[in-house]
């Protein structure tokens, strides 16, 4: 390497960072480390509420919708049921009806069909036992 | 504490080399003590988060990052730039007996590094890099990054540009006191 170059290079190895730097450095990292102690406090607060926070209106939701979830349920089943004892009651009446029909037909059916002719065969049997041969 | 410890160490470790980087590339004293202390600064505010593996590219990196920052906002403000030519004044030279050898020798160097002052930022970083703070190619490589050899040309076309430029300027002042 050229002779000059040589001398600028040694010339500037002798430099050196004077004290004064990291004196002012010190300086600004103790000045700024107490307001990052706050802010780190601030910070650990504010994260704390927010979860707190967090939780209270997630248990709060939770409440509400153990509180409103059995409300349709129990309406539905209201309606089920007034629908189910309406639909028994016109099924029953229904039945009611068939078994008055049915009852009134046979009635008709035994006092026409069937008593007649057994009123008869009593009458023949008495004539029978009242005149034997 | 652990941390206070590590940057007193990396401070007393780097501090010398960034401030020659800086000063190289801001060519003033003033400016280059605020660099060191904001790259100083910013190496307290990373440190937690700073992988030790090469911690002095990091650092230098930074610093021209800075560096070229401050050129930049230099040269929108569109203020002059200020070179530091007598940053000699308070350095005794070794080399010199006689006082006006000494004044002579001064002067000299304070050219040299006005020369260096005017060359392209690429091929002054990578000169004070590899020269004055001892990086190897690879290290500056990383600092940079570019590619190994690009460091190489662009140490080879500074030394070039340096040599012919002192050499020039010594050529005119030797004729001008003939």
């Amino acid at each position: 390497m050229d002779e000059n170059l040589q001398r600028l290079v040694r010339d500037l190895r002798k430099e050196r960072c004077p004290a004064s730097v990291l004196e002012n450095v010190s300086r600004r990292i103790s000045a700024e480390r107490p307001a990052s102690g706050r802010f780190r406090y601030v910070n650990a607060g504010a994260i704390t509420a927010l979860v707190l926070l967090s939780i209270a209106v997630i248990w709060q939701w939770q409440i509400n919708r153990e509180d409103r979830t059995p409300a349709p349920l129990a309406a539905a089943t209201e309606i089920n049921r007034s629908k189910t004892a309406e639909e028994a009651g016109t099924a029953l009446a229904y039945i009611g009806q068939i078994l008055l029909e049915a009852s009134g037909r046979s009635k008709d059916v035994i006092l026409k069909d069937a008593v007649p002719p057994l009123r008869n065969s009593f009458e023949i049997a008495k004539t029978k036992l009242m005149n034997p041969i | 504490m652990i941390r206070e410890l590590e940057f007193k160490v990396l401070c007393h470790r780097h501090r010398d080399q960034i401030y020659r980087f800086a000063l190289v590339l801001l060519a003033n004293r003033a400016d280059a003590e605020d660099a060191t202390q904001e790259v100083l600064l910013r190496l307290w505010n990373h440190l937690p988060r700073i992988i030790p593996f090469n911690i002095r590219a990091w650092l230098l990196r930074t610093t021209r990052h800075y560096c070229l920052d401050q050129i930049r906002r230099r040269s929108n403000r569109s203020a002059p730039i200020f070179m530091d030519t007598d940053i000699l004044a308070d350095q005794p030279d070794d080399l010199a007996v006689d006082p006006s050898l000494a004044a002579d020798s001064s002067l000299r160097l304070a050219r040299a590094r006005k020369i260096l002052f005017e060359l392209p930022e690429n091929l002054r970083s990578v000169f004070v890099l590899y020269e004055v703070n001892g990086l190897r190619y690879r290290e500056i490589a990383a600092t940079l990054g570019i590619p190994i050899n690009s460091v190489k040309v662009y140490l080879w076309r500074a030394r070039e540009k340096l040599s012919n430029l002192i050499g020039k300027e010594e050529t005119w002042t030797k004729t001008c006191s003939d």
